[in-house]
């Protein structure tokens, strides 16, 4: 082989290795700045102390995180729960029943909501989603509601992600193969119970990645949810109160308060606990997807 | 729980003794296809012309021909599988027990109930081994645990696989190997006690150790059902066959008792065919 084609090759190959290796390298270092950073507010408190208080009082040196951790989950969990029931669905029905040209007519409809800017969501949701709240669903309920709530922000949030699981459930649908559906409808199975009994229980280890996949991306979803939710530091209480999660705290303050080293440090924990919880939230749902598919098989 | 009871008992008396009774105990077991006139179209493109030829009952009819000469599709006209394929037209008459199965309002599922289907690959459906015995029944209502436990045993019994699997039969249908794969495909269909066996090359992924099982499980099975099988090796249907269909270029060219269409064929192309010089 001539000399420059081996370099070539030798190129090549170191380049794509540290590519990946970068890829990897980021997440670390992200990690540890992160860590490094929230060092100056973990030094004055101790981080049971930080995680277990909902009192937000930065002025007064009070960083309680609570609040803003349980309104990322709130909002999270609620925008799962009202998501995955039609786009499951809908995908059901997108792939088992309606036609070839209704299926070619939706995927680009489906990958085009999902590239929507989540600024749009967000802006949709302040002028139609809050007034709707505040006017006629919460007065059905409870006596005032500035509409500004949970309920906004996981019904946008729930609204955005649609999309992005549809997307996944359909190519999830259309690798299994025909033969499957057409081994239960031999047997006298109707239409739902293949999809039910035989596609959807063979798509299992795929629809939890695609809902893994989804409540990553609500977790840090940060300006349309910031626009809708209220952002005032309680705990979640009712649907229509208004929350304020992690993400939103962030985009929220970061900037101004340079000169409070505290504050800021708290800002870096506060990234920190999120990029912690994504984390381990990935690590659980991969192990379980692990033994799902082992069961499956 | 009375339905339940029925249908285990029917499950019971037709497949007792492994196969060894002769007297027909199911009700439909006399059951013949007709076929009568058959065209198959997609996107009115033909890809059957007026195929007509009856199955006779307990025995084997095995439908060869050159590949692309429509056996597969033949074969899934029988059970309506076109049902969903986009652009397909299925004209003609296809009747069991003098019913048409094209006719309209007619109850598919319960229609293909009464055909079980041998793919060409072993199609195991996601679940356990017992699940997948259990998946038929399940679906015509027989729940009690007991019940489920005498089909299952009894059909894999009929498929010989009872002993090779009678400790793991909780563990996903994926773990066994192909051959017996086929073999649980085979006693899920029996468990919903079809009429009639369609077979789609239903060997041609099997090793010949595994395909010889198949075959005759076949042979025994044909004392009680009637078995419609494609394949491709002529030699297979030399072995197992009763009756021949030969398909050409979507046609019928010549059907009949086996040893009449393997030794005295009417139809030149089918001698061509037969003696290896077309196909």
């Amino acid at each position: 082989m001539k000399l420059s084609r081996r370099i070539k090759d030798l190129t090549a190959t170191r380049l794509m290795m540290v590519a990946t290796l970068m890829a990897f390298a980021l997440m670390i270092i992200i990690g540890v700045v992160l860590a490094v950073k929230s060092e100056q507010i973990l030094s004055g408190h101790s981080l049971w102390s930080l995680l277990g208080s909902s009192v937000w009082k930065p002025m007064k040196g009070e960083f309680g995180f609570l609040a803003f951790i349980a309104g990322t989950l709130a909002v999270t969990a609620l925008a799962i729960v009202l998501a995955l029931p039609p786009a499951l669905l809908a995908s059901i029905w997108l792939s088992e029943y309606a036609g070839e040209r209704i299926r070619r007519l939706f995927a680009p409809v489906i990958d085009l909501l999902a590239g929507i800017p989540p600024v749009v969501y967000g802006v949709w949701g302040t002028l139609t989603l809050v007034p709707l709240i505040s006017e006629t669903i919460a007065p059905l309920f409870v006596d005032f509601s500035t509409g500004y709530s949970l309920l906004a922000g996981g019904v946008v949030l729930a609204i955005m992600v649609i999309p992005l699981m549809m997307g996944l459930f359909g190519e999830l649908f259309a690798s299994i193969p025909r033969d499957l559906r057409e081994a239960s409808l031999a047997l006298g199975a109707t239409r739902w119970e293949t999809a039910r009994r035989v596609v959807v229980r063979k798509a299992l280890p795929g629809i939890v990645a695609t809902v893994v996949l989804a409540i990553s991306r609500a977790f840090g979803e940060t300006i349309a949810v910031m626009m809708v939710c209220g952002n005032v530091a309680d705990m979640p209480g009712s649907l229509f109160n208004p929350v304020y999660p992690l993400p939103a705290l962030i985009a929220n303050n970061y900037g101004e308060m340079m000169s409070m080293p505290d504050y800021e440090s708290a800002l870096m924990l506060a990234a920190l606990i999120l990029f912690v919880i994504i984390i381990a939230f990935n690590a659980i749902s991969h192990a379980i997807l692990h033994r799902l598919k082992q069961r499956i098989a | 729980m009375k339905v339940e009871k029925i249908l285990f008992e029917m499950n019971t008396s037709v497949f007792m003794d492994n196969y060894e009774v002769t007297t027909p105990v199911n009700p439909i077991g006399n059951a013949a296809l007709s076929i009568r006139g058959l065209n198959v179209a997609i996107h009115g493109k033909p890809i059957l012309t007026d195929v007509s030829f009856d199955v006779p009952p307990k025995s084997i009819t095995c439908i060869i021909g050159p590949s692309g000469c429509g056996k597969t599709t033949l074969l899934r006209s029988l059970n309506r599988m076109h049902d969903y394929t986009a652009g397909m037209k299925v004209t003609g008459q296809v009747t069991i027990d003098g019913n048409d199965i094209y006719a309209p309002g007619v109850d598919v599922a319960a229609l293909r109930r009464r055909m079980g289907l041998l793919a060409q690959r072993p199609t195991v459906l996601p679940m356990s081994i017992f699940g997948n015995v259990a998946y038929g029944p399940k679906l015509y209502g027989v729940k009690r645990g007991e019940f489920l436990r005498a089909i299952v045993e009894r059909n894999l019994k009929a498929v010989g696989l009872w002993d090779e699997v009678r400790e793991r039969l909780h563990s996903p249908a994926g773990i066994l190997s192909v051959g017996q794969q086929q073999r649980l495909c085979l006693a899920r269909a029996l468990a919903v006690q079809p009429a009639i066996i369609l077979g789609d090359e239903a060997t041609s992924a099997l090793d010949p150790l595994a395909t010889r099982t198949i075959e005759e499980l076949l042979l025994r099975l044909k004392q009680q059902l009637s078995i419609v099988l494609v394949t491709h090796t002529l030699r297979q249907a030399r072995r197992i066959a009763d009756y021949v269909v030969f398909m050409y270029m979507g046609e019928m060219v010549e059907s009949g008792p086996a040893g009449q269409v393997f030794s005295h064929p009417v139809h030149d192309l089918t001698r061509e065919f037969v003696g290896g010089s077309i196909g």
